[in-house]
């Protein structure tokens, strides 16, 4: 079985504790992953051009203007942004409600321990994020949201499309 | 002596009103229910205990798979709170939703009644449960691309899941966790078995008081085989059996959850053994890496009881206290480490404090130990005592996990051969997760050091 002397000491620690631990100096039980935390994966922006029809349109007459969007109290008005940025906690988008204006690219940041993934809850709204793009910490992965329009999305690994780990984007024109 | 006692019931018994169904029959014998932790029947004062005021309930309804319903998910659906799906033998490649509340879910023979997600993405959950008081019995979850059996309530909505409990249940080759609670109380998790994991086998996250017991459980060649992070209060981790996984206990506080800093758990009459197994499947969180070869490890965790474990065969250490670095920095406080027995690691115990040298109400007292750091720990940091100055700076060997490219995938991990079903699992009488009347009081004196070493 492969060893290495992990060099763990108290006086280590305490200088990990006051200063960067740089990865070649691998003193504590903790000092790599201290150091690695600064890193991360920048996914590839992807460019969506979302059909308003399409979306949330069952009840609606096709011909009359679409339904209001019902806008909760909750939501963090973000127009005006190109780039909106949107936090995932263990198990939890942060920013659970953002309206932004046409155009804006969302991006989502992975800080949490575990995978997550952004589907839509309509389907084919947009382009799901699979879970590869948004599994480990500091991931990230983003989409363009240039048609207005109510965006309702989930992590499938932690909810559904009405419980768990939900989120919405309301495009605004 | 101490004497802990836990009121896990709060729940208003729920008077079921059973409908009848065209689809239905009822099952006709008294669940046992979970009955064989330590228990103190004779104390019903505690403030949070809830009298049953309710005549039991009639007989349930039962919805058959595949009889009365092609699938689980339909049968689910169709499942009135208080009623019980009972499931026959099969291999079934669902991922189950469940939104009712006081369902049971029950596999008519645990190791021929299977939940198998085939490794796909688009089955994440072999059993989500959003709904209070549900419990699953007796089946197989495996193959999941995340989670075999997720207890969770509902981050978004505030809602905290009240009530869960998981039987008899193996959960094997599940990429994430095997048995998992999140957000999730009064809960008890029992009879199950967890391998081939890549993160821990069983999961309880983001609760304080969690009102959960793990009992009588088996995690081997996981990752972790217990990660509890910020989870604690009335949270007994007891007569467990953690084998040859690559870290065994490992309550943790991390920031990427709610509720920082884990607390306030017990771990008692626990068998960890053979930690440090390179045939298990690694985290992709280097975190848990870190923690190769140690069978019970505090990681920013504080005021924890670990007392009447054997950890033995350990690769690296028995035990190891230490801060941990996340977003913040967590420091491990007022851990007790009692009357535990050490054998056959490398190091027994270990303490590993931030910064400077007192052991921040770290204690270790009338533990059978052989070897520490610091040396002599039980004087050092005693738990009856005043601490001393610590000086000894001794290094540490510990052992390196395998390389990345040694790992072994978690879909190749062996599967488990037949595990005890429940007894009487096509007569008992369902018995939802909100009467969990065995667990009204906690006796933690009658927890004794386990037998199986």
């Amino acid at each position: 079985m492969p060893k290495k002397l992990a060099a763990l000491t108290i006086a280590g620690l305490a200088f990990c504790a006051t200063t960067a631990c740089a990865a070649d100096d691998p003193v504590g039980l903790f000092a790599g992953e201290r150091a690695a935390s600064t890193d991360r994966v920048v996914s590839e922006t992807e460019e969506l051009d979302v059909d308003l029809e399409a979306i949330g349109s069952a009840d609606s007459d096709p011909a009359s203007t679409p339904t209001p969007i019902d806008i909760p109290d909750d939501a963090l008005d973000l127009t005006g942004f190109e780039t909106v940025n949107i936090d995932i906690q263990d198990n939890a988008f942060v920013q659970r409600v953002v309206v932004v204006s046409e155009g804006t690219e969302i991006i989502w940041t992975n800080q949490g321990r575990n995978e997550h993934n952004v589907r839509p809850a309509i389907p084919d709204a947009f382009e799901p994020i699979p879970s590869s793009l948004l599994a480990s910490k500091d991931s990230q992965a983003s989409l363009q949201f240039n048609t207005a329009g109510d965006y309702p999305y989930f992590c499938s690994i932690h909810g559904t499309a009405t419980r768990g780990q939900t989120g919405r984007v309301i495009v605004v024109d | 002596m101490r004497r802990l006692m836990i009121a896990l019931l709060t729940f208003v018994l729920f008077a079921a009103a059973c409908g009848g169904g065209d689809e239905a029959e009822t099952a006709t014998e008294p669940d046992t229910g979970s009955d064989d932790v330590a228990t103190d029947e004779t104390d019903t004062t505690d403030d949070e205990a809830v009298v049953e005021d309710e005549p039991a309930a009639p007989a349930a309804v039962v919805h058959r798979v595949p009889e009365d319903f092609a699938t689980i998910q339909a049968a689910v659906d169709a499942a009135a709170p208080g009623e019980m799906v009972l499931i026959g033998e099969g291999v079934y490649n669902e991922s189950v939703v469940v939104e009712t509340e006081n369902l049971v879910i029950r596999g008519v023979d645990r190791n021929k009644v299977i939940l198998d997600g085939e490794h796909s993405e688009e089955m994440a959950n072999g059993i989500i449960v959003f709904a209070n008081g549900v419990a699953v019995e007796n089946l197989t979850v495996r193959n999941y691309s995340s989670n075999g059996l997720f207890f969770t309530g509902d981050y978004d909505s505030d809602f905290v899941l009240h009530g869960y409990r998981a039987s008899y249940i193996t959960a094997h080759n599940n990429r994430k966790y095997g048995i998992y609670a999140f957000n999730a109380e009064y809960g008890v998790i029992e009879h199950s078995y967890a391998s081939g994991q890549t993160d821990s086998g069983y999961y309880v996250g983001q609760c304080q008081p969690c009102n959960a017991v793990l009992h009588n459980n088996i995690s081997e060649a996981n990752t972790l085989g217990y990660s509890g992070t910020n989870a604690g209060g009335n949270l007994y981790i007891v007569n467990n059996e953690f084998r040859n996984n690559r870290a065994g206990i490992v309550p943790n506080t991390l920031d990427s959850e709610e509720l920082a800093p884990q607390r306030t758990a017990v771990f008692a009459g626990n068998w960890v053994h053979g930690t440090g197994n390179p045939e298990t499947p690694a985290s992709d969180n280097a975190l848990w890496e870190l923690m190769f070869g140690i069978g019970i490890v505090l990681p920013g965790a504080n005021d924890n009881l670990v007392t009447r474990n054997i950890i033995e065969s350990s690769a690296s250490a028995g035990i190891a206290i230490s801060w941990l670095p996340d977003e913040n920095t967590w420091t491990a406080e007022r851990n007790e480490v009692r009357g535990n027995v050490f054998r056959n690691n490398p190091t027994d115990a270990v303490l590993v404090v931030l910064e400077g040298t007192d052991p921040l109400g770290n204690c270790f007292s009338d533990n059978e130990l052989s070897s520490s750091v610091p040396a002599d720990i039980q004087t050092v940091a005693p738990c009856d005592g005043a601490a001393a100055v610590i000086t000894d700076f001794a290094p540490i060997t510990f052992v390196s996990p395998p390389a990345d490219d040694a790992n072994l995938d978690y879909t190749l991990v062996a599967a488990p051969g037949d595990q005890p079903n429940m007894p009487n699992a096509l007569t008992a009488e369902p018995s939802p997760a909100n009467v969990l009347s065995a667990f009204d009081s906690f006796d933690l004196d009658a927890i004794e050091l386990p037998t199986g070493a």
